[in-house]
């Protein structure tokens, strides 16, 4: 082990700080899916994927200015959501969630395959919306770093207002408690949920967006899904706060545990997830409720 | 013409015939109830109405409007409202925001004035409460306005459900089985409140029942059907001494 100055850890800390937040916009779309509809969208790191290659294509190959393109990827992706909703998972309604679960892993599958055919297998580069760094004392980070964390946290706050005060928001949260009596109430339940998926797929493309400057864009960056969805796990699959918390928690962990323990690098999210399930299998906030049968 | 009318609607699945060329109508301001044996098909009748179903054949009018272009989520804004033999609340949601969403068809407003929470916005919220908080004091709820509706009694969850549906202000009211689970004391208040109902409120009330107490009590007019076809019409005592229903009921062939 290595001992670390204060100035290291806070670097530390804000690297992770950032990573975390990356991982919170992509956990925000899986529990958003999961709270409307209990379906797992085991395709929201490929959805991010995808939200990053559309930014290639739009900026980098098109030459679109950075913001014309950024907005119009958020656009597609909205529309993807949408559609991979109305048209492929509504069809699995009333199936098993197993059913759900293995669309969505072949979804994946299907999303790199078709992204590598498309914008080929290699590492790509996006650029940053902005550059350079900013330096608080001994402690540097990239204005994107920054940037991450600013969305993150807007997206989290416009959440939660849209949920407890728009019609819109609250109509969400009633088909995810009955969506029979939604129906009876004048809640448009197909609607809206085609919607939610819209939502999710845009905070995918956010997400991306994100971080193909910081990674490289390739068909293996929605591989990151999994440590959102360990993140999710920790914070109580069911809650958005807990999701932000539990991705947080792993992301600022896991550059310390990486240089602490290096033989075990990139394990550490799975080990915060074990512990959690072990202690407090509920999640850090529970939100699941035992189905009444 | 006013009032429900059910034309001559037929509805299988598979080679079942659940609802078989039935025709019925029913009077505004009126208690129509349903009775038939386990499997007749009452609540089809109600998923039919409620557009769950889409009828093979006939149509189903509500003041002379056909419902059948209407989706399900559309249903309610024809002013027809349900409540579900067992029971289809938010559970997890307070008594009173299970009824504020009983409102849900009455806003009017968009993002924008629900971001800036503008004056007539306000306005709205207000009435929207209102009409909630009278419903409570109507059917007695006033005790567990912010209990969580999985917390309360069954009998309470059971008016809670009827509470929702007469806040969205309905003009006829579908009351699947409203005495099922419930103890004598709270069926017999159940009559009272059907009637209150109607006279109080104004709205038509449709119910399919299998206590005869309460459906002597309360039903101006009495349908019984079976394996999804007419048995008999008219008042309570007419069709319970019909030959055809006492035979449906007991298992036997028609006389």
């Amino acid at each position: 082990m290595t001992a670390l100055s204060f100035a290291d850890a806070m670097q530390l800390f804000v690297v992770g700080l950032s990573q975390g937040c990356l991982y919170s916009l992509i956990a925000i779309g899986l529990v958003l899916v999961y709270k409307a509809t209990e379906q797992v969208n085991f395709a929201q790191g490929e959805f991010m994927m995808l939200g990053a290659f559309v930014g290639y294509q739009f900026i980098v190959l098109m030459g679109m200015p950075y913001w014309l393109g950024a907005m119009l990827t958020l656009v597609f992706m909205g529309a993807f959501g949408y559609g991979v909703e109305a048209l492929v998972v509504r069809r699995l309604t009333g199936q098993p969630v197993f059913t759900v679960f293995i669309l969505t892993l072949a979804l994946g599958i299907a999303l790199r395959a078709v992204a590598g055919i498309i914008w080929g297998f290699g590492n790509y580069s996006l650029p940053a919306p902005v550059d350079g760094n900013l330096t608080l004392g001994p402690v540097i980070i990239s204005w994107a770093s920054v940037l991450s964390i600013v969305v993150t946290a807007v997206v989290a706050s416009a959440l939660y207002l849209f949920f407890r005060y728009a019609r819109q928001g609250v109509a969400m949260q009633a088909l995810s408690l009955n969506q029979l009596a939604a129906f009876y109430m004048g809640i448009p339940v197909k609607r809206l949920t085609s919607s939610i998926w819209a939502m999710s797929a845009i905070f995918g493309g956010i997400a991306g967006l994100l971080l193909g400057p910081m990674t490289l864009v390739s068909t293996q960056m929605g591989f990151i899904g999994f440590k959102a969805f360990a993140g999710a796990i920790v914070g109580g699959f069911g809650s958005i706060p807990g999701a932000v918390i539990g991705c947080l928690l792993i992301g600022v962990t896991e550059p310390f545990f990486d240089i602490m323990f290096p033989t075990l690098k990139g394990i550490g999210a799975y080990l915060i997830m074990f512990l959690v399930l072990l202690i407090r299998p509920q999640g850090l906030l529970a939100q699941i409720y035992a189905k009444k049968v | 013409m006013n009032g429900l009318e059910i034309d001559n609607v037929s509805l299988s699945f598979g080679g079942l015939k659940a609802v078989d060329g039935l025709s019925f109508s029913v009077e505004p301001g009126s208690v129509f109830t349903i009775i038939g044996p386990n499997g007749a098909g009452k609540s089809t009748v109600f998923n039919l109405i409620c557009r769950i179903y889409d009828p093979s054949q006939g149509d189903i009018r509500f003041n002379g409007k056909s419902l059948r272009k209407a989706k399900s989520h559309e249903v309610i804004n024809h002013g027809i409202a349900r409540t579900f033999q067992n029971i289809e609340l938010f559970e997890h949601a307070s008594l009173l925001d299970n009824l504020l969403i009983g409102r849900i068809r009455h806003g009017k407003f968009g993002p924008l004035s629900e971001l800036f929470f503008t004056r007539s916005q306000m306005r709205q919220e207000l009435a929207h409460r209102r009409k909630a908080e009278e419903i409570i004091e109507f059917l007695d709820l006033e005790g567990y306005r912010h209990a969580r509706v999985a917390d309360l009694p069954y009998g309470v969850r059971k008016k809670t459900e009827m509470a929702r549906a007469l806040v969205s202000e309905p003009k006829i009211l579908l009351l699947d089985e409203p005495s099922s689970g419930l103890t004598s004391e709270e069926t017999d208040d159940t009559a009272f409140v059907i009637e209150d109902i109607r006279e109080v409120l104004g709205v038509t009330v449709v119910m399919i029942e299998h206590d005869m107490k309460l459906v002597n009590k309360v039903s101006d007019m009495v349908l019984a059907i079976n394996e999804g076809r007419f048995l008999a019409s008219g008042s309570a005592s007419e069709v319970q001494s019909d030959p055809d229903v006492q035979a449906a009921y007991l298992g036997g062939q028609a006389a």
